[in-house]
């Protein structure tokens, strides 16, 4: 997946987050969070892993309390607080938005992760190469930026501007510093447009220089996930796998397009899964001596 | 005068502010239990297109786009200072200086790319978009009313306050949507009171920020763009 055209990546975890934001069906809620972990996990290692899960467990414990506070809906009564009335409908409703918030959450933390600076810089030039031109630039300038500005501040600290100064003069000398850091900067810039324009930036010819390619396993991934999103769509536009908690539960209904859902379903998250079993593999049995 | 070039441009506004209002249909009419998260996700995605693609097509020369970056990374940076406290960041105030100094389109793109550019770097989310919206047209804004005019200070710290407010109410509404998934005044204005204090910190520190920056920033942008003619027409 890390060597994947960044356009398959984006295609791909597009789908997933549109369709599992979509779901309150639980067993969905499922599918998108226990292959979203997995995921996690195999890019990131079990420790922080551990960690998202403990958040997404504290957000989903949140959101069950909070819930019944606004919605009175529901037909089985657990108990009373006072005047108001806590029902299992609003409970499990609860968590069905807690788990489906924190998969995206999750989803969202592997989008991090999967699309970095040079991925994103890549997409934007593909489409768009001025603003592709302008992320690179700044993604170039960030770091230099940074460390000049720490030059400045100690500078400042050298001089002891920064002792018995209250909470304002702080914030004054940060601002004084950032002053400096733009003159030294914006010089220094205009030099460097121009070097561009030397080396035939302006000309009308040129071409953006792209690293990645489409090779047979992008085209195969993204005709897949594109087969499949379109599959699920198409079954969510009929409302044949609707999931309701209010007034009470809705049974599922077992018949072909359930199925036909899940599985696709399943196999888009799983698709991934054999991708990357191999990193899973690993995460589980690397040395911690 | 009417051209080929301002009918082309007409057709496309149209069809990219069409589309919209038919995506809100759509998904009220034909979706299940009426997303609205993902729906206004959708738009605000969908918001950003029209403004960039006109940047892209627009003439700019290289040491207009350089400066736009360096603008970019010197907002994200801004941020960063700030980071120990809360919500207290010059990033507001630092897009609608750009947009004062150099006109709409590029207050614009500031605006986005410095929600991009610090999104890589803290963490991109379901509220990249709606950040992205947000700080975009309030620099576009700023341009679109101070930009080549003499400059009052007090308008220009009253813009900042409103700017402040509009982006914790555009968030607010990001928080309801994330929240419970559907929206209701009542659960609107319940979050607003208790975001109330980040509004407060928000207009408060863009006031601020204007306040102490916009003379010296001023000077120099100005200077800069009459030494090497940059943004002299928008």
């Amino acid at each position: 997946m890390i060597k994947q055209n960044p356009i398959t990546i984006l295609c791909y975890l597009f789908f997933v987050i549109f369709i599992t934001m979509f779901s309150t069906n639980p067993i969905m809620l499922g599918i998108s969070f226990m292959s979203a972990i997995l995921l996690y996990c195999s890019l990131q290692g079990l420790k922080k892993t551990a960690i998202k899960l403990g958040y997404s467990i504290v957000f989903v414990v949140i959101v069950m309390a909070i819930n019944p506070l606004f919605s009175k809906q529901g037909m089985n009564v657990l108990f009373y607080i006072g005047e108001l009335v806590v029902t299992l409908e609003a409970i499990s409703y609860g968590i069905a938005i807690g788990v489906m918030f924190s998969s995206v959450m999750i989803w969202f933390s592997i989008i991090n992760v999967l699309l970095d600076s040079d991925k994103i810089s890549y997409i934007f030039s593909k489409y768009t190469p001025k603003i592709g031109t302008i992320l690179s630039v700044s993604l170039g300038l960030f770091p230099k930026y940074i460390a000049q500005y720490k030059k400045i501040d100690n500078n400042l600290k050298g001089l002891g501007l920064y002792e018995k100064v209250n909470f304002l003069g702080k914030i004054r000398l940060k601002l004084h510093a950032m002053s400096t850091l733009i003159t030294w900067s914006i010089e220094g810039t205009l030099t460097l447009s121009d070097s561009m324009s030397a080396r035939g930036y302006d000309l009308k010819g040129k071409r953006v220089f792209l690293r990645y390619k489409f090779n047979l396993s992008d085209i195969v991934m993204l005709l897949l996930t594109l087969a499949c999103g379109i599959t699920l769509l198409v079954f969510m536009g009929i409302g044949s796998i609707n999931y309701y908690y209010y007034p009470t539960f809705n049974k599922i209904v077992w018949d072909s397009n359930v199925w036909i859902y899940f599985v696709t379903f399943a196999f888009m998250n799983v698709m991934l899964l054999i991708n990357e079993w191999g990193r899973i593999k690993w995460q589980f049995t690397i040395s911690r001596i | 005068m009417v051209n080929k070039k301002n009918i082309k441009n007409l057709i496309f506004y149209i069809i990219a502010f069409a589309v919209i209002p038919i995506l809100i249909a759509v998904g009220i009419l034909f979706l299940p239990q009426k997303n609205y998260a993902i729906i206004s996700l959708v738009i605000a995605i969908l918001c950003n297109i029209p403004l960039l693609i006109n940047f892209e097509k627009s003439k700019t020369n290289t040491r207009e786009l350089v400066l736009i970056a360096v603008m970019v990374t010197l907002a994200t940076i801004s941020r960063l200072i700030f980071a120990p406290i809360p919500s207290f960041k010059p990033i507001t105030a630092m897009v609608i200086i750009t947009g004062v100094a150099f006109g709409a389109k590029a207050g614009y793109i500031t605006g986005a790319m410095s929600a991009v550019l610090s999104d890589v770097f803290f963490g991109a989310g379901p509220w990249t978009p709606f950040q992205m919206l947000v700080w975009g047209l309030i620099g576009f804004f700023a341009g679109l009313l101070f930009f080549n005019k003499k400059l009052k200070m007090w308008q220009l710290l009253i813009y900042s306050v409103i700017s402040g407010i509009v982006f914790s109410l555009i968030m607010d509404i990001w928080t309801v949507f994330a929240v419970d998934n559907s929206f209701t005044f009542l659960r609107y204005s319940q979050v607003l009171l208790a975001s109330l204090p980040f509004m407060a910190i928000y207009a408060v520190s863009n006031f601020v920020f204007v306040l102490i920056l916009t003379k010296p920033f001023m000077k120099k942008l100005v200077r800069i763009k009459d030494k090497f003619g940059v943004f002299s027409k928008n």
